[in-house]
């Protein structure tokens, strides 16, 4: 079934190319531009022949192994699995080769030859859309590899003309192509293609135009003829010899042909619709001519999901074509795409600046329609939110109208007209009907995306706009699709001949099972409006507050008239206003120092009052520009309504999340970032957290689970508090799996916080088995390496059977952070109050000692104690600092310099006695050390404490952090630079990496203090 | 604090119209009118420790007083330190400690040169600045690069102008010394951050 194979791995191809990072395409390109050109290089030194066996060294062999490998990795690397796929079995030939297991044959060879051919076309355009004819190459040198794997080509090689005459009557009337290949599946092949049912999940839109190809020589005359052709080669190359034919037609599917078509056909109506689905526009839309005799029936339209489906509508349209063609009235089926993509052959010239705009609006749009859609779901009888969702799909229909952009036009038109039913209600909102007009949302939003990158609007739209249609048309006649995937699964694997005599072919029987479904929708929302506090009403209460309140916020917004900024323009204002009120701390020593010199005293009050002023006006302008950069973080919040909407009906549960403080704001940036960690976060509550409803029925709990996301200030910092009332984390599993990883030994005393910590580790997972959603174990590391980038910390806390809470601290904003200003050795160090607890004044004596390390009882907890000096070994500092102008100024003897002699001799004394205590415990040092106190700051790193003994405290400032740019590259434990106010530059210090280099090298028994 | 910028200087400036005063640091040099008709490529002079050296002014944004500067734990044994240039970081280096030179220490004339690199600003701490001179192309000798201790790879030639014999310091070259240092060091960091891109 390399035909499927090869429908499988072309979606591949297209997924990959699209999803992948630029930077990261462009360096797999060049890399693989590169190894081919070493590959071409040795295939054409051979002169179009395979080295003789005699000849045939080891490293010859290798020279081509090792870059196929290597373009193999690549593949994998950019999720290329169609490319990845033959190049695995080249290697495993070249490998064989190598072995010596195996002859380099001429085959092999010209295998070789093909693959680089095609590798460099491919590489050459990667990472765009690839040419349709490259894919078909691709899957047919596959084919030709496979062949080699098998041993079969020397035998068959090429025999294709000679299979065709023995194809079955019905193959060969429709097939188009005559050059196809007649191949019994292997067992790779047949394990393949089961692996490939379960994929299957798109639905068939086959249209045959009678009135346009009456037969067979009409549509070979045809424009799409050649499209036909490539379509039919792939999809007729390789069928079971009995059947023939792959494609079923809704069409021609009345009762009879239904009757007798096998279970083969069944099976291939799914593949080929998947294929079909994936397929390049003007392949997606073409028609086939099926019946043997070339006049097949005319058909309006049609369209089918998986097999029930489609056995089940198509019936319908077949023996009531009274109500299709009502339910088709609005709609009518077009051949949308096609007509399209011809039509855009003229690029329109648009204005970057509206266009700008209009993206920037179509976005919060795009949101408001989820959202309003989502509303809609859950209550369906809520004309507020039909309005809603209407007036934003007219709006973005509108608009997309005036700029051109057809395929937006048209799906946003068709999904309009679908709200339009639903208001007029003619149509109940079923989670069916949803699924299928939020995934035209999507790829509206697919069509947006495209828009940004600069690409075309214009995507191929078809099987949304069909899947709308036939939720419309489902909906229209109460008919339940097989929508949610887990049904899908299930149906998928049907392999007797039951499923014709099984396949619902029958009307009535549609119908019938139809009834009670419809009953059950229609009763289902209107019991919600009548209950009006069921249990549901109290679950999603909190939600649809919160979603009230984001309604309201865009509507004030509008009232209150707002203007859009450029990001880059608004950066550059807040690094400027960093600036300012470095500069203005700088004026208050000069001040300080005017003052303190006694200087003309009515010109000094001037300034000080000035000053004064200044500052007040600094702290507003502070203030509000800081407000300028806040959206509310509601904006990465609300689309996990529609995450977890998906993943419940995926995973079978109920879930309901509870969104609270959306309006809590943040920095844009910071919302920006935490939307990624959150979708880990929220996955991970629904998938590994909330149960599934019988399982929670049996806990006693309410069947229905929750998810809150709540998010509020404190201080300034925010907190994202994220909790399910799941089964919780499983503590002793935790612990026996990271005793089976070595992340700790049996006999380690954790404390639950400590072990709820390790599932940040990387590659750590207590799941069983992997499951789409999550499970590999690199959820948790990504959320904590994005929480620590965000300079903000994560706790976890978790109750066995009642749910696990996690919270997230970030800062207000990244641009200026609060910090904590130490000093030791007249080395100032800035640490970010995010990570400060508290900062404490101790007698020496309380310091003890274990081994090399010092450690401090504080309020029942051990801390460790580091010297900051020690950890940068600032005694080494007068070998380090040549040109110190401290000295030299000391020299000038500046009475009035603040950094003069006095104060750093002073410094210098207090580095001597906090030294002191280490030395031991002679009575002397013992009376010295009651004068002096040692000065600790607490930091923290989620439940880490470490204590860091500096000379001096230096009191709260704001900074601006600034990298230290790439000649000095990263220092550990330093996350950047800042400007003083005195105009020095203190380092800011990373405590996560102090703190971790610190504990790692504490296993080894003292750390660098110690020395 | 007491930092005081004494020139901006753009390639392609002319000399002759920079105010004289400012370089009068060592009771020196600008040839002032005339110095214009010269041709070939405009270098600074400066002194480290009691050698003579040479750099092209192209790269050299401008000449600042010593400042103080910010120690950084686990540098490049020639970094000194940071300091702030009007808010942005600048990586300050100590030619003496790369080249071997005894220990010296801030005096009247020591001053930071701030040069451009690939790799962003940094300055280079000298001892004085000297002069300014242009030099023609066959005033300038290559000297094959083994015959230099290792110390003195960041030299692309001599200058053989008049008497006197300088290095001509290069900054590529002085670029070179970091960057192995910095691939050997935060080749690990590196690949860190790319598997972060990756996951991204």
């Amino acid at each position: 079934m390399a035909v499927f194979e090869h429908m499988f791995w072309r979606c591949t191809i297209l997924r990959g190319s699209s999803d992948n990072s630029s930077d990261l395409s462009e360096d797999i390109k060049l890399e693989a531009l590169e190894l081919l050109e070493t590959l071409t290089i040795w295939y054409s030194e051979r002169g179009g022949k395979p080295p003789a066996q005699g000849d045939l060294s080891s490293d010859d062999v290798n020279e081509v192994f090792r870059p196929l490998h290597t373009l193999k990795g690549l593949c994998q690397m950019g999720g290329l699995k169609s490319l990845e796929k033959l190049l695995h079995i080249v290697e495993d030939r070249v490998a064989a080769v190598r072995e010596g297991t195996e002859v380099f044959s001429q085959e092999i060879f010209d295998v070789l030859g093909d693959l680089i051919k095609i590798l460099e076309q491919f590489f050459q355009v990667f990472p765009d859309a690839i040419p349709a004819r490259l894919e078909t190459d691709i899957q047919e040198l596959t084919s030709t590899a496979h062949l080699l794997e098998s041993g079969e080509l020397g035998k068959s090689a090429r025999k294709n003309q000679k299979a065709a005459p023995a194809k079955p009557a019905a193959a060969e009337a429709i097939s188009i192509g005559d050059e196809d290949v007649e191949l019994t599946p292997n067992e790779t092949e047949s394990a393949r293609f089961s692996e490939f049912c379960g994929r299957s999940e798109n639905l068939l839109a086959a249209i045959y135009k009678g009135d346009k190809y009456p037969s067979r020589a009409a549509l070979q005359a045809s424009d799409g003829y050649e499209n036909l052709t490539r379509v039919a080669e792939v999809i007729y190359e390789r069928t079971f010899p009995p059947h023939g034919t792959l494609i079923v037609f809704a069409s021609d599917l009345d009762a009879e042909m239904a009757s007798s078509l096998g279970a083969v056909d069944a099976f291939a109506l799914e593949r080929v619709d998947f294929a079909l689905a994936n397929l390049d526009p003007p392949w997606s839309l073409v028609a086939f001519a099926s019946s043997a005799n070339g006049s097949a029936p005319a058909a309006e339209s049609s369209e089918s999901e998986s097999t029930d489906s489609a056995h089940a509508a198509a019936p319908e349209v077949g023996s009531h074509p009274a109500p299709a063609g009502q339910s088709h009235a609005d709609v009518p089926y077009e051949d949308f795409d096609s007509t399209n993509q011809s039509a855009n052959a003229a690029a329109m010239e648009l204005d970057q600046e509206m266009l700008d705009d209009f993206l920037v609006n179509a976005d919060e749009l795009l949101e408001q329609l989820t959202q309003s859609m989502l509303d809609l779901e859950s209550n369906p009888g809520n004309a507020e939110s039909v309005e809603s969702i209407f007036r934003a799909a007219h709006t973005i229909k509108g608009t997309a109208g005036m700029f051109g952009f057809r395929a937006i036009e048209k799906l946003t038109h068709i999904m309009e007209n679908t709200f339009d039913r639903i208001r007029k209600g003619e149509l109940i909102a079923s989670p069916a009907l949803m699924d299928g007009l939020l995934s035209a949302l999507d790829r509206v939003r697919g069509c947006f995306e495209s828009l940004k990158k600069g690409k075309t609007a214009e995507l191929a739209i078809n099987t949304e706009l069909n899947k709308v249609l036939q939720a419309d048309f489902a909906a229209s006649h109460g008919i339940e699709l097989a929508a949610a995937p887990a049904k899908q699964q299930s149906a998928v694997p049907i392999e007797s001949k039951s499923v014709p005599a099984g396949n619902k072919s029958a009307p009535a029987a549609s119908t019938a099972v139809a009834a009670p479904r419809s009953a059950t929708t229609s009763s289902a929302p209107s019991r919600d409006d009548a209950a009006g506090g069921g249990q549901s009403d109290d679950a999603s209460g909190g939600a649809k507050k919160s979603k009230q309140k984001s309604g309201a916020a865009p509507k004030k917004n509008a009232e209150v008239g707002t203007i859009r900024v450029d990001l880059g323009r608004l950066d550059a204002l807040v690094n400027l206003v960093g600036e300012l009120v470095i500069d203005r701390t700088r004026f208050a020593r000069i001040e300080e120092t005017l003052r303190a010199s006694g200087q003309n005293s009515e010109l000094l009050h001037t300034m000080s009052e000035t000053l004064l002023l200044f500052g007040r006006h600094m702290n507003d302008v502070q203030s509000i520009i800081m407000k300028i950069r806040m959206v509310p973080v509601g904006n990465a919040f609300y689309k996990f309504t529609r995450v977890v909407r998906d993943l419940a009906r995926t995973c079978g549960k109920e879930i309901d999340l509870v969104i609270e403080g959306g309006e809590t704001e943040l920095d844009k940036t910071l919302v920006e970032e935490i939307g990624d960690p959150l979708v880990h976060l929220i996955r991970n509550c629904a998938d590994h957290g909330i149960e599934t409803p019988d399982v929670r029925i049996a806990a006693g709990k309410n069947p229905r689970g929750t998810i809150t996301l709540r998010a509020y200030q404190d201080g300034n910092m925010i907190v994202i508090f994220i909790s399910d009332d799941g089964k919780g984390l499983a503590v002793d599993r935790i612990k026996q799996k990271a005793i089976t990883q070595g992340l700790i030994s049996e006999n380690d005393q954790m404390s639950e916080k400590d072990l709820f910590n390790l599932i940040f580790e990387p590659g750590f997972s207590t799941a069983e088995k992997v499951t789409n959603i999550s499970g590999r174990g690199v959820g948790m590391d990504a959320v904590k390496k994005s929480i620590t980038k965000l300079k903000g910390i994560i706790e976890l806390d978790s109750i066995v059977g009642g749910g696990t809470q996690t919270t997230i601290k970030l800062p207000l904003t990244l641009a200026i952070i609060p910090s904590l200003l130490v000093e030791s050795h007249a080395e100032t160090y800035a640490i970010p109050l995010v990570n400060v607890i508290e900062s404490i004044r101790i007698g020496p004596e309380e310091v003890q000692r274990i081994g090399h390390s010092d450690f401090v009882k504080l309020r029942e907890r051990v801390v460790p104690l580091l010297k900051l000096a020690d950890v940068f070994d600032l005694k080494s500092l007068p070998d380090r600092i040549w040109y110190s102008v401290g000295q030299a100024e000391s020299n000038n003897t500046m009475p009035n310099d603040i950094e003069g002699e006095g104060s750093q001799n002073e410094k210098r004394r207090a580095a001597v006695t906090t030294t002191l205590p280490r030395g031991g415990n002679s009575a002397k040092s013992k009376a010295r050390s009651k004068r002096s106190r040692l000065i600790f700051v607490v930091v923290g790193v989620g439940e880490q404490r470490v204590g860091f003994i500096v000379d001096q405290l230096m009191g709260q400032q704001e900074i601006v952090i600034k990298s230290l740019g790439r000649i000095l590259g990263r220092t550990r434990g330093v996350s950047g630079g800042c400007v003083l106010g005195n105009g020095r530059v203190a380092l800011v210090l990373d405590v996560g990496e102090l703190i971790e280099d610190h504990s790692e090298s504490g296993k080894g028994g003292g750390h660098r203090a110690a020395v | 604090m007491l930092r005081s910028r004494i020139q901006l200087l753009q390639p392609g400036d002319a000399l002759g119209s920079l105010p004289v005063a400012d370089f009068d640091v060592t009771g020196a040099m600008l040839a002032g009118e005339g110095f214009e008709s010269h041709d070939g490529a405009q270098y600074i002079g400066f002194r480290i420790h009691t050698e003579a050296f040479l750099l092209s002014v192209a790269p050299v944004q401008e000449i600042i007083m010593m400042c103080p500067v910010t120690f950084v734990p686990g540098s490049h044994f020639s970094v000194e330190g940071i300091i702030s240039l009007r808010g942005e970081i600048m990586p300050i280096l100590n030619l003496r400690r790369l080249l071997g030179f005894p220990k010296g220490g801030v005096t009247q004339s020591t001053r930071i040169m701030i040069v451009s690199s690939e790799f962003g600003g940094f300055g280079i701490i000298v001892d004085a600045i000297t002069q300014f001179v242009r030099l023609k192309e066959s005033e300038i000798e290559s000297i094959a690069q083994n015959f230099f201790s290792h110390e003195y790879k960041i030299l692309t030639g001599v200058a053989k102008e008049g008497s006197l014999v300088r290095g001509i310091l290069d900054v590529g070259k002085l670029m070179q010394v970091f960057a192995r240092v910095h691939d050997a060091a935060t080749d690990e960091q590196e690949e860190e951050e790319d598997a972060d891109t990756h996951t991204h």
